[in-house]
């Protein structure tokens, strides 16, 4: 069980260094969908049960299902967040449409008209 | 500790309107006085310049350090995350050794 | 009770653009501002269940006092401003009231809820509307601050996430009241209030998280730079009260008081040399949470009392703010300060008295919550209130500096004003010398906030016993 864990960390620190250190606008955006990733593979690792069954309660298993099922409740929460992910990242993508069209580059180094 | 608070606010609201008042009374008579004291520029024309409201504070801006706030800010992206990243590892740094 | 009024706005948002009546919207925003003015005479503590489920088992809505104050700052505000850009916006309008309507629906949601993950989800609809209303105009400035805060909004909710999940794991449910009688004080328990508190500070533009608000404001339209300012900084400062209340800790702080003293400092210092008077705006906002935090920090009954109150006070003086520049730049066409001068009196005595308000002159509310955040600090440390006075003081300079590029420039242009811009400004001016003149009515409505958050048993029994 640890490895999840280590791996959960390591693919969320990769996801942050393509946010912060890329400078493309595309990358950022692809950054932030593997960071995002990352989160949900630690929601459905605190679920987990070893040799657990899938959580579907059917008349055959009505008796050891409470023993032995894996937890559900994070795996609504892991839905819930995969649509909020998908807003957020068509969001993103829209605003760098509007960028390329408006700015004409996508180099976030060069988008630094508002400072001070 | 509000009490008489609000005597206090309506006798300081009367007060500034007495002030008020007494100044446009001081007004009326001293506007005509007013013309005679133009700046002579042996006779070329005086001209009407403003200074922009860009330097205002000019002479605080090299002093109080503004400069290397201004330079942090610098308004790529990319800076902002890194300060995100590091304020988010010192506060549960901090959470985790003082609280 | 409360499903209808989400109902209610919901349906607007999706009405207003399918009819093309932005009368919708503002309708909608108002009756959630007349239901929450219904809720706050209601002395009891209410509890929602959706579905009829019970609390740990479903999601919980609870409304206490701090809760409901909070829900009727957020929608009064809301209002208002719906009103005010029925003049302001020119194009796309129905698309601007949807998004509207989208961030009063995130904002009511984050300030009522008792489920942590359903606290996600409505910040998050709260975070998405602000991102897509940043862009709205659609020039350069606005989509490169849009960007910005996406970045930037969307790493520090999945923060928010992290916590979320740790603390599900930790302790195995997700509800407010549960959690709080599960919750011990472990360094693994430690990390997860690191996370939340760095998560909502992002929105309560504290200081390393505050890097995208002058940018954002700068490219969105005035008054959703009121918006942004007074209401979603209070959310996120309601975000850190209620998870530090969850903790059991609200008490002595010395993190917040320190990030809060140097959010003060660099807040007000960034404001003196700005040039764009809504950036300057903006970076006022960032000082004014920096003192609310701070005394937050404190703990103590006049830390807490002083920081919601400073709360209102912020909220009601930027929106006034906001939308008075936002008149100037209506009429100018320019942000400049070289080139907004302006010629119009009952303007002047509106944003005089904001600025006024804002440095903390005597009969306005200004002067009521700084004087009582002085008191706290003087408690704690004198030299916590030297640093707080030095705040204020480069208060009163920036704030003359916007007053002189106004209103006693050298080439002015007279404008009428149209009414529906002027009817809001004027509204909020009254409420500014009202609540100045009798900073009773301000403080019937905080003290039951504050008592509300100091009591942790009265929730708890409030949502499992009844």
């Amino acid at each position: 069980m640890i490895e999840v864990y280590v791996g959960m960390v390591l693919i969320a620190l990769t996801g942050m260094y393509c946010m912060v250190w890329k400078k493309n606008m595309i990358k950022k955006v692809i950054g932030l969908g593997i960071f995002t990733n990352s989160i949900h593979l630690l929601l459905i690792a605190i679920g987990f049960r070893t040799n657990g069954i899938p959580p579907i309660l059917t008349q055959v298993n009505a008796d050891y299902f409470a023993m032995q099922a894996v937890d559900p409740l994070p795996q609504a929460l892991v839905l819930t967040s995969i649509v909020i992910q998908l807003s957020v990242t068509a969001l993103a993508l829209g605003i760098v449409t509007l960028a390329y069209r408006h700015l004409k580059t996508l180099d976030t180094e060069r988008m630094n008209r508002l400072r001070g | 500790m509000f009490e008489q608070w609000s005597l206090f606010a309506l006798a300081f609201m009367g007060f500034i309107f007495l002030g008020f008042l007494i100044y446009m009374l001081g007004n009326r008579k001293s506007r005509k006085e007013e013309m005679k004291y133009e700046t002579y520029t042996c006779g070329e024309p005086f001209p009407k310049v403003s200074i922009g409201v860009e330097n205002f504070y000019h002479a605080v801006k090299r002093s109080l350090g503004i400069k290397d706030l201004r330079s942090h800010h610098s308004g790529r992206i990319s800076d902002y995350l890194i300060w995100v990243v590091i304020g988010t590892v010192i506060v549960i740094l901090l959470t985790v050794v003082w609280v | 009770m409360i499903v209808y009024l989400l109902l209610v706005l919901f349906a607007a948002t999706f009405l207003v653009l399918i009819v093309k009546r932005d009368e919708i919207a503002i309708i909608a925003i108002l009756f959630s501002f007349f239901s929450m003015c219904y809720m706050f005479m209601n002395p009891e503590i209410m509890v929602f269940g959706f579905g009829g489920w019970s609390p740990p088992f479903g999601i919980v809505w609870v409304l206490d006092k701090l809760n409901v104050f909070l829900a009727l700052l957020v929608t009064g505000i809301s209002s208002v401003i719906a009103v005010y850009s029925l003049k302001y916006i020119k194009e796309r309008r129905h698309r601007y009231y949807t998004l509207l309507c989208l961030i009063t629906i995130g904002l009511l949601g984050v300030s009522l809820t008792g489920d942590i993950f359903n606290l996600y989800v409505f910040f998050e609809i709260l975070s998405v509307s602000s991102y897509a209303l940043v862009a709205f105009f659609l020039n350069e400035h606005a989509i490169e601050g849009a960007f910005k805060y996406l970045m930037v909004g969307s790493m520090t909710s999945l923060f928010i996430l992290i916590g979320i999940a740790m603390l599900y794991g930790l302790t195995g449910t997700l509800n407010f009241a549960d959690l709080a009688s599960k919750i011990s004080h472990d360094p693994p328990y430690m990390v997860a209030l690191g996370l939340l508190v760095a998560g909502f500070s992002l929105k309560a533009t504290i200081v390393p998280f505050h890097a995208w608000k002058p940018d954002a404001i700068e490219g969105t339209p005035a008054p959703i730079g009121a918006i942004f300012t007074s209401v979603s900084t209070a959310i996120g400062v309601y975000g850190i009260l209620r998870i530090l209340f969850i903790f059991n800790l609200i008490q002595i702080n010395w993190v917040l008081i320190l990030f809060g003293a140097i959010t003060m400092l660099l807040g007000a210092l960034m404001a003196l040399v700005q040039v764009n008077v809504k950036r300057m705006l903006a970076y006022s906002g960032v000082s004014q949470i920096g003192y609310v935090i701070m005394v937050i920090g404190f703990g103590t009954l006049l830390g807490i009392t002083s920081g919601l109150y400073h709360i209102l006070n912020n909220a009601l003086i930027k929106t006034l703010l906001f939308m008075g520049i936002g008149i100037g730049i209506y009429l100018t066409g320019k942000e400049n300060l070289n080139e907004m001068g302006m010629k119009n009196t009952p303007l002047l005595i509106c944003v005089g008295i904001g600025l006024l308000s804002l440095s903390g002159i005597p009969p306005l509310n200004g002067f009521v919550s700084k004087w009582l955040i002085f008191m706290a600090s003087w408690e704690i440390s004198p030299m916590l209130t030297a640093i707080a006075i030095i705040a204020s003081a480069l208060t009163l300079a920036y704030s003359f500096k916007i007053f002189s590029a106004m209103f006693l420039a050298n080439r002015k242009i007279e404008a009428k004003v149209p009414k529906i811009l002027l009817i809001p400004v004027i509204i909020l001016t009254a409420l500014c010398v009202f609540i100045g003149v009798f900073p009773q009515a301000g403080l019937n409505m905080i003290e039951p906030a504050v008592n509300a958050l100091l009591n942790q048993n009265q929730y708890i029994t409030a949502v499992f016993g009844g």
